[in-house]
């Protein structure tokens, strides 16, 4: 099974093949410092390139570094989380990777072995909320529409099936009910559920969504979880920016630690160790989180 | 009144301009940028006075040229400085454009002194004297004024219809657009352009203080009567057109009785009428004045019911 050495150029230590079999395979950090130990538990086939490969990606706001020589590859068909205190550069790293912010030097991003604007349609990004204006006068099923101007394009109608898509999406997420509603009558919980339908009618392999559980209600976190599920179920690969280790711990496969560097990506149960995220967290673990380290407390 | 040729031909100008401003217009206001074209109409002052320079007559092409290419600067420094020192966007336009248009002045000042290029005639234009220079083409004699705005029309509609969807979908979300493959930091470019030589064809009929009505007035006031973009953009037309139609009207048909109950018969009666660019700024004011307290589907008459509604004893409680 795996049958490849998980490709990563470590930063402190040097890449070295995973043992066959060794379910040890998240390297503990070494001597307090911040070394990337990434092994990916379930390596993809060597012809099938892994969903998103990053190496030497460096983000810096002014002289501050946001992301500093990040490597990563994210394994296909997981439900991946993105986690790290804030300012950890969580945002950054989706936003870096799709280009929307500038980073430096000349770092690589590859989407399924290929470059952004070879492959966008199989990628579906869900911005946080607050990135756009939500009193732009539209209305629910107009917004999910905005997922297929890709492949509408510019000038061809907006046929029945495109609208039907888009209907569909809103009633994976509940709000089919709403669907012409202005935007700027519903609720917080209710506009993720509504870019969320964006990025599945979309129909992509790709799935990366910054922080869609941030201030959403319970029925609202509950439905979200579900699909992002159900999409990997369906064999895509989800990655999501999230702040609730609990959450993480009990629904996802894969887990990113990230503080402006990789400090661990593996198996959920593995990387979220306490020694770990207190390492993480610059030794500072809410109260909160520390619960979800704690295997024994969950279930 | 006495409805002339002359009426006709100033109405058809304003409404020309009116439409042509609706269009940039709306999405401006919808992506925060109002005072661009403010900053646009000012800040061309120096492209006007160095094409004067350069071509030593008052050459309309050679004006417009000028003008278009220090409106595309305009709206690039802007823009740049926006971006690179991160200032907010109404103070980098308050920099630039206050610079550019002082410049104008010293430009004007020093090289163009008495010759026929006037700061009043860029600041408050001259609808009526756009209306009196008529041109033929095509066996139809218009104002040259509305020859120029019906092909800032043309091309202004034509880029909205072939440019709609990355449009839209670039002022609501930039970042989902530039993933779909929709351009939207072309599609910004390209309503930098459209604001620009609209702006220009504009600011010769209403002067470059009225301009700034006329782009954003009719939308802003259409964002407060609709919730759909199609229709906020016909109601933004339909009301700039209006606009033109009623201020001219007003502009004749008031001033006169009104000077005459203020000043009394010997003084007012002198008063014949006041500019018609100025009155349909008015008018349109008076227009938004109604959206914002009563007409609109938020305004201040109707959140006024709805609260009495919610709070009148015996009601369903919400």
């Amino acid at each position: 099974m795996h049958s490849r050495a998980p490709s990563i150029d470590l930063p402190v230590q040097p890449a070295r093949p995973a043992p066959r079999g060794n379910r040890e395979s998240v390297q503990p950090i070494v001597g307090g410092q911040v070394g990337a130990a990434i092994t990916n538990p379930m390596p993809s086939d060597p012809i099938t390139p892994p969903p998103l490969r990053v190496s030497g990606l460096t983000l810096a706001y002014g002289d501050e570094r946001v992301l500093d020589d990040i490597q990563l590859e994210l394994p296909t068909s997981q439900l991946i989380a993105i986690v790290g205190p804030n300012g950890a550069g969580k945002s950054s790293l989706l936003r870096s990777v799709l280009g929307l912010a500038q980073s430096q030097g000349n770092p690589v991003v590859e989407f399924f072995g290929q470059r952004l604007t070879e492959v966008r349609r199989r990628i579906a990004f869900m911005p946080q909320r607050e990135r756009v204006d939500w009193n732009f006068p539209t209305r629910v099923v107009d917004v999910v529409t905005m997922g297929l101007y890709g492949e509408i394009g510019w000038l061809r109608r907006i046929r029945g099936h495109h609208r039907n898509a888009a209907l569909a999406a809103l009633e994976r997420v509940g709000m089919a009910e709403l669907a012409t509603r202005q935007i700027g009558e519903l609720s917080g919980g209710q506009q993720k559920r509504v870019f969320l339908a964006r990025t599945l009618v979309q129909g992509a392999d790709l799935f990366l969504l910054d922080e869609p559980f941030a201030g959403v209600d319970a029925r609202s976190e509950e439905i979200i979880a579900r699909e992002l599920q159900a999409l990997r179920d369906a064999g895509s690969t989800v990655a999501v920016v999230h702040h609730d280790l609990t959450a993480v711990r009990r629904s996802f496969d894969y887990c990113v630690l990230l503080n402006r560097r990789v400090l661990a990506a593996g198996p959920v149960a593995e990387v979220l160790t306490a020694e770990r995220v207190a390492d993480a967290y610059d030794g500072v673990v809410p109260l909160a989180l520390l619960d979800a380290t704690r295997p024994e407390t969950i279930d | 009144m006495q409805w002339t040729d002359l009426d006709t031909r100033i109405v058809t100008i304003a409404a020309l301009t009116a439409v042509a401003c609706a269009i940039p217009g709306t999405f401006l206001v919808l992506r925060r940028m109002s005072m661009l074209t403010h900053a646009i109409a000012h800040a061309v002052l120096p492209g006007l006075v160095l094409a004067f320079l350069v071509a030593g007559t008052v050459n309309v092409g050679v004006l417009m040229i000028g003008a278009l290419v220090v409106a595309m600067l305009t709206a690039a420094l802007i823009e740049g400085l926006t971006s690179r020192t991160g200032i907010e966007q109404g103070a980098a336009t308050g920099v630039v454009f206050t610079a550019m248009f002082a410049l104008g002045i010293l430009l004007l000042r020093v090289f163009a002194d008495g010759v026929h290029l006037h700061a009043d005639c860029v600041i408050e234009g001259q609808l009526t004297l756009a209306a009196t220079d008529r041109v033929e083409w095509l066996g139809l004699t218009l104002p040259r004024a509305a020859w120029l705005l019906l092909g800032v029309i043309a091309i202004n509609a034509t880029v909205l219809a072939v440019c709609w969807r990355p449009m839209v979908a670039s002022v609501f979300d930039p970042d989902h657009a530039r993933l779909q493959g929709l351009h939207p930091q072309r599609m910004h470019q390209l309503l930098m352009v459209m604001t620009a030589a609209t702006t220009i064809a504009a600011f010769e009929a209403v002067g470059s203080i009225l301009v700034v009505a006329l782009f954003v007035i009719p939308a802003a006031t259409a964002l407060l009567l609709a919730d759909r973009l199609v229709t906020i953009l016909v109601l933004a037309i339909a009301i700039g057109v209006f606009s033109a139609f009623a201020g001219h009207v007003f502009a004749v048909v008031l001033p006169g009785p009104i000077a005459i109950a203020v000043l009394g018969d010997e003084l007012g009666g002198r008063v014949t009428d006041t500019s018609s660019a100025g009155m349909i700024a008015v008018t349109q004011g008076l227009v938004f004045a109604a959206a914002a307290l009563a007409l609109g589907r938020d305004s201040l008459l109707r959140r006024r019911l709805r609260r009495r509604a919610v709070s009148r004893p015996g009601a369903q409680p919400a």
